[in-house]
């Protein structure tokens, strides 16, 4: 009941959101700009895939490690912990929402490339289709141990200074782990990719609700 | 459950009140149409039914307090706990805060409040603890804090016409000073080795038999602010 609730107020604070609403018009915006500037080089789904996880995992990641600090330093915490709510639902419901809106995000750039890779190139709707599984298990991997590493940073960062600073290099680095698969040529790159993502997002999870549950407030 | 409002209470910025009151309200175990209903009452107690889908940012430092007492309310706790609930609030809202404390007290609740504004406490507390270093010191009702210091010897006289003869008593027994601090208003300084009652008796019949005519007559009673000064005093010289 508590997870539910706060994950639905997260989702209903973020999706309306500065950073949101650059994910779901600024980000599918920025791949047409970009894939005009780049002619037909690279497909545009490819495109897409690129864009979202780069900049919409470090995005995603900044906000969530700003928000955890931001709360943590103005003691809002204090009236959700006197009230009878484990405190892991606080900072999960946070990541899950931020995951749920960029997830969409993410669909929203893909599909918006595949429409026009699909127009403009005439490709065949398998080849797209297969690309477009790989880039987006890559990007939901990414940002699934961005956004991971974004709320563990936030809850260990003493101030948002360093906090910004830790998330911008190191979420950005560890976001990287899941294209290993792809980059070592594996012929069937996507569970591997999924796997490793989903192992690296829970292990900082589990390290930051381990320290949250610590912290005094 | 009890109910909190700490000293420096903070919502989640994209919040408005009726979010984070349905929100908290949720969590402390209400049922939906209970919420709905408790919302209502507390928004009204604290006269913020106005603001209802408002976003708490916009609000100012006094409202955004009440959003606070308001979310302590909501689920009718039997022992509020407030952390500084008037500091750094305009004086409309104390008073309507100090209101709310007086009403939620006559309906049964326990308010354990702390406060470093002694007058607010004066006026609304019906026990007080002064602490100091962390440890308390005397807990007990206004009164009963007074009564472990002797009475002051200062006597305050509200004159309803002043003949301007006062100053004769200067030199009656047992009186140390006559001084008038405004307009028919004295405040006399009493001997404290001479006995108090015959000199306030003399005093009262020296006055009328001088033609003057006396609306009120009561010993100066020390202020919270005060018995907490002295009872600092001698904790720490002891």
């Amino acid at each position: 009941m508590s997870f539910s609730l706060l994950f639905e107020d997260e989702l209903k604070g973020f999706y309306k959101s500065k950073v949101m609403i650059f994910l779901w018009v600024g980000l599918p915006l920025m791949t047409v700009l970009f894939h005009l500037w780049f002619k037909k080089d690279i497909p545009f789904t490819a495109l897409s895939a690129i864009l979202v996880s780069s900049i919409g995992g470090t995005l995603a990641a900044v906000m969530l490690t700003m928000s955890i600090i931001n709360e943590k330093t103005r003691h809002v915490y204090d009236l959700f912990l006197i009230r009878p709510l484990k405190r892991w639902n606080l900072i999960i419901s946070k990541f899950f929402a931020v995951y749920t809106c960029l997830t969409i995000a993410s669909f929203l750039a893909l599909i918006l490339g595949l429409v026009i890779d699909y127009f403009i190139m005439g490709r065949a709707p398998e080849a797209v289709l297969n690309d477009t599984t790989q880039s987006l298990a890559i990007s939901l991997s990414m940002m699934a141990v961005s956004s991971s590493a974004g709320v563990l940073i936030g809850v260990v960062a003493p101030s948002v200074l360093v906090g910004a600073i830790l998330v911008i290099y190191g979420g950005n680095q560890i976001s990287a782990i899941p294209m290993l698969p792809s980059m070592l040529n594996i012929s069937t790159p996507v569970p591997f990719t999924i796997i490793l993502g989903a192992v690296i997002s829970c292990f900082l999870l589990i390290i930051a609700v381990f320290l949250f549950n610590r912290k005094q407030f | 459950m009890l109910g909190y409002l700490p000293e420096s209470v903070a919502f989640q910025e994209w919040r408005t009140v009726d979010h984070a009151l349905r929100t908290f309200g949720k969590l402390s175990g209400l049922e939906k149409n209970e919420v709905e209903h408790r919302i209502e009452e507390v928004l009204d107690l604290v006269a913020l039914s106005d603001v209802r889908n408002k976003k708490i940012a916009e609000l100012s430092a006094g409202m955004t307090q009440k959003v606070g007492l308001a979310q302590a309310l909501l689920h009718n706790p039997k022992l509020l706990v407030l952390d500084e609930p008037m500091a750094g609030l305009d004086p409309a809202s104390r008073y309507q805060i100090k209101q709310t404390i007086r009403e939620l007290s006559k309906s049964g609740t326990t308010v354990f409040f702390s406060s470093h504004i002694l007058s607010d406490v004066q006026d609304v507390a019906t026990k007080i603890g002064i602490l100091n270093r962390g440890r308390i010191m005397q807990i007990g009702t206004l009164d009963e804090l007074r009564s472990r210091f002797p009475i002051k010897n200062d006597v305050e006289i509200v004159l309803s016409h002043d003949s301007g003869r006062w100053k004769e008593l200067e030199s009656l027994t047992g009186v140390v000073s006559l001084e008038q601090p405004a307009p028919n208003r004295l405040l006399a300084h009493l001997d404290s080795k001479a006995d108090i009652d015959e000199t306030i008796h003399n005093l009262i019949k020296g006055l009328i038999n001088l033609d003057c005519r006396i609306r009120k007559f009561n010993p100066v009673s020390p202020s919270l602010d005060e018995l907490y000064l002295q009872y600092v005093r001698g904790d720490e010289s002891a």
